[in-house]
């Protein structure tokens, strides 16, 4: 479960000085021996005030004297909470200044307000880019510079995605969907789209928490819908496609189940969706769209005659937060706890995660090259074998929770998250296989 | 700790790594087991909850100080004050100076409060101490035992009784009430029926008990005519058929025709005040649970949530941290009802974290943060961190208990 918060950044980072990481240094030292000393019960070492652990007397370089300025190297000193917000023994605290050099991943200027959060990334190739998040915060990169867009709405955007630069879709709730497009003069811009829903009044408010477009159609999906006054149980899933004129356009639901909270959408074409999330009632949901042969529906159709979705078995009572797949017998979910499934064209399998942190967000190149990211900079990557953890040169401190991740490339892959943290790989792994 | 003392200078630091060098070198791989309950000598008190303890800097802390030997540390399997083993709590799991279901000692209960006899007692320093139950949030009722049986509870409501009015004893001249802890009405009030009045101002009681005021018939008789626009009648200094707006409304253009125009709830020219214009881009809105209250220049375009017919009071909500609206209004974050776990707001983003001393360990979502840190044996402090359990080495606040080991003898 998620420890305290970090403070909203007010603190600069504090360099530790070279005589402070000697001390820490001595510390791990009469640590180890301590804990040697009384083999199992290792209370004296990760007892929350006293020694640190002995991994991270493991962690720490003997005999290297790492930069004290570590801003040389791309980090910003700006983007962390106090180093003393976090605890020497705890792994989601970085206290070790490592530059880029010595990481797979390296954090970049984003110019992202410290208070705010990046949600979620999607490009359509490496030069053209979008994160969005807190406070409305829409960011561009155009494979020179992250640039911010000005804000449209005061709400978190949580999800984006689309097909292009000019066919881009940031949503956040019901009533709260925004569509960058051409206008009628060619000039791209943000609009706001109708509401998914228009009968209802409290239910414009029900969060969207993923977005998905191919083609001319749009699926957005979040929370059940409760439409009052009279009514409940809409599904949390709204399809639209999109006509060049907004005349005709228009969001049709699509039939779900129960009480969901759905957070992510994949697939090839609309024919071909996946949509997770979790239930209330059992845990990780994953719905697969019923597939459309030749006019024939495969299992239940919906409203307006579309398809609905069938509900698969995911093997998981944790939340699935996003999905993804290089093809239809190839799809990777990723959620609480650490949780990994993947499906093969046949079932889900449980797969054994190298971690229990909260996993937010997946992507990934192909079968053999896919990466997940998640809470305390957890950033995984399945190399066709194993999934294993990847280093970053983070800041001194607790590491940001990250919640997007999408790359153009093998050798290009962003992820984003708290604190306006912004972090790119450029394909090269330090240590085959090494973890931070 | 360690990273406080490096931050406070550095002989600290070297004096400590030292002293743990030499003081766990002492304590080699057996298990001390602390004597009994007798152990009244102050110095065993300091290290029963922490495993070490730094040495007082002796001479100013200059960097050539010799460290100083402090006696041996060894592990603790027995409890230490006022922690207990009741029933199947974790070991030493139980506190009897404040529990109220072993208080003092396992097994006695502090009665809860009797609703009916005002009464209510709890646990402190080992024993139930009763009391009146607190007063009424609105001051109708405050409890005390005036005839000092503890039988019959705290009897007498001395904000409403004329034998015991605002203290026991403090009996009320014949005919006057008993109002609010006073004998009589509130001077300048006059009581009608039962009701402290102002005959002033009070507009069914208009400088008489009962008179009331009426919006079409004038105090002479004659005719009123209608009241403008978000006006009425009402009593002023004793006499009815004096014109005032009606809450919310005022009269800010000084324009009787138009009546009482402004509705200083909402308008962002005369927002509760006439001429309060409020900043550009502001709303003008009762901020906080209360409906209505008094409105004021709030929120950010766009950051007013609630009202209208969503059903929820309007409310001006910070989007990055409010729970129940965050990241967009009325966006509740989930977490509220699961075991020991509190749901965030982090930069406009839902998350859930444990309550303090719980953690997750198991990783069912279900059950929540199941674990509690403060006494699980096995996750003593964090997940994973196991005690001595074959030694009976109990978890204490988080972590594994230590003490002195036996006087001068080390194993």
């Amino acid at each position: 479960m998620r420890d305290d918060r970090l403070r909203r950044g007010d603190y600069p980072l504090k360099p530790v000085s070279n005589k402070q990481r000697t001390w820490l240094r001595w510390g791990c030292s009469a640590s180890l021996a301590s804990a040697g000393i009384l083999g199992v019960a290792s209370g004296c070492a990760d007892s929350e005030d006293t020694l640190t652990s002995v991994e991270d007397a493991a962690v720490v370089p003997p005999a290297s004297e790492p930069d004290a300025n570590a801003s040389a190297d791309g980090v910003d000193a700006g983007d962390a909470s106090d180093a003393t917000d976090c605890d020497a023994s705890d792994q989601h605290c970085n206290q070790v200044v490592v530059t880029c050099a010595d990481t797979d991943w390296c954090p970049t200027k984003s110019s992202v307000d410290v208070r705010y959060s990046l949600a979620a990334i999607w490009g359509s190739s490496a030069t053209d880019i979008w994160a969005v998040g807190s406070a409305g915060t829409v960011l561009h990169y155009d494979g020179n510079a992250w640039t911010l867009d000005s804000p449209f709405t005061p709400a978190t955007l949580r999800a984006i995605g689309g097909t292009s630069a000019t066919n881009l879709w940031a949503v956040t709730t019901i009533d709260g969907i925004f569509h960058r497009t051409l206008d009628d003069a060619g000039v791209a811009s943000w609009q706001k789209a109708p509401p998914a829903i228009t009968t209802a009044t409290l239910s414009v408010y029900s969060p969207l928490r993923g977005v998905w477009a191919a083609g001319n159609d749009v699926v957005v999906a979040g929370d059940l819908v409760t439409i009052r006054p009279t009514g409940f149980g809409k599904p949390s899933s709204y399809y639209q496609t999109w006509q060049t004129t907004s005349d005709g356009a228009a969001w049709v639901s699509i039939p779900g189940a129960d009480t969901l909270s759905m957070n992510g959408i994949w697939g090839t074409e609309l024919s071909q969706l996946w949509i997770v999330g979790n239930s209330t009632a059992r845990g990780g949901v994953a719905f697969r769209r019923n597939a459309v042969d030749g006019g024939v529906y495969s299992g239940d159709a919906g409203d307006a005659g579309l398809p609905g979705w069938t509900e698969t078995d995911v093997q998981t009572a944790q939340r699935l937060n996003a999905v993804w797949g290089s093809g239809p017998n190839d799809i990777w979910v990723v959620g609480g706890f650490g949780t990994i499934r993947h499906f093969d064209g046949a079932g889900w399998q449980i797969v054994e995660s190298p971690t229990t942190d909260e996993l937010n967000a997946v992507w990934g190149s192909g079968p053999d090259d896919v990466w997940a990211a998640g809470d305390y900079g957890t950033i995984l990557h399945f190399d066709g074998a194993t999934w294993r953890s990847t280093s970053t040169a983070w800041p001194l401190g607790q590491k940001p929770h990250l919640y997007g991740i999408w790359g153009s490339a093998p050798n290009d892959v962003w992820a984003v998250g708290q604190e306006g943290t912004l972090v790119h790989f450029a394909g090269k792994f330090v240590d085959a296989g090494a973890a931070q | 700790m360690l990273r406080t003392f490096a931050r406070r200078g550095v002989p600290i630091a070297i004096v400590t790594c030292a002293l743990l060098a030499t003081a766990f070198t002492g304590c080699a791989d057996a298990v001390i087991v602390a004597e009994g309950p007798d152990r009244a000598d102050a110095a065993s008190d300091a290290p029963t909850t922490s495993t070490f303890t730094p040495p007082p800097a002796s001479d100013g802390g200059s960097s050539s100080a010799e460290p100083e030997a402090l006696p041996p540390m060894c592990i603790l399997t027995e409890c230490p004050e006022p922690w207990a083993t009741c029933g199947a709590s974790y070991k030493c799991g139980v506190n009897l100076s404040n529990d109220p279901k072993n208080c003092g000692a396992c097994g006695v209960v502090c009665p809860t409060s009797v609703g009916p006899l005002h009464v209510g007692s709890t646990c402190a320093g080992g024993s139930c101490q009763y009391d009146c139950t607190p007063p009424a949030s609105d001051g109708s009722a405050v409890y005390r035992n005036c005839d000092g049986f503890i039988e019959n509870g705290c009897e007498v409501n001395i904000q409403a009784d004329a034998n015991n009015c605002g203290a026991c004893g403090n009996k009320c001249a014949d005919g006057l009430r008993c109002v609010l802890g006073q004998c009589g009405c509130p001077t300048g009030t006059t009581d009608c029926n039962g009701k402290c009045v102002d005959l002033l101002n009070d507009p069914s009681n208009c400088s008489a008990c009962g008179n009331a005021c009426s919006q079409t018939v004038a105090p002479d008789g004659g005719t009123l005519p209608a009241a403008p626009a978000n006006m009425k009648y009402t009593c002023q200094a004793g006499q009815c058929g004096a014109l005032v707006c009606n809450y919310p409304y005022q009269d800010c253009d000084h324009d009787r025709s138009n009546g009482c125009e402004a509705n200083t709830q909402s308008d962002v020219n005369n927002c509760a005040v006439c001429g309060n214009v409020c900043a550009p881009g502001k709303i003008c809105a009762p901020d906080g649970a209360s409906n209505p209250g008094i409105s004021r220049c709030i929120c950010d375009f766009g950051t007013l949530c609630g009202g209208g017919t969503t059903g929820q009071n309007t409310q001006c909500a910070d989007l990055q941290t409010d729970i129940n609206n965050c990241g967009s209004c009325l966006n509740k974050c989930p977490g509220q009802n699961i075991p020991n776990s509190r749901p965030t707001c982090d930069q406009g983003v839902c998350g859930i974290e444990c309550v303090d001393g719980f953690g997750d360990c198991d990783g069912n979502p279900a059950n929540g943060c199941e674990t509690n840190l403060t006494m699980d044996g096995s996750n003593c402090g964090t997940c994973g961190n196991q005690c001595d359990l074959g030694a009976g080495q109990p978890c204490i606040e988080g972590k594994c208990a230590m003490t002195d080991c036996d006087g001068g003898i080390t194993h």
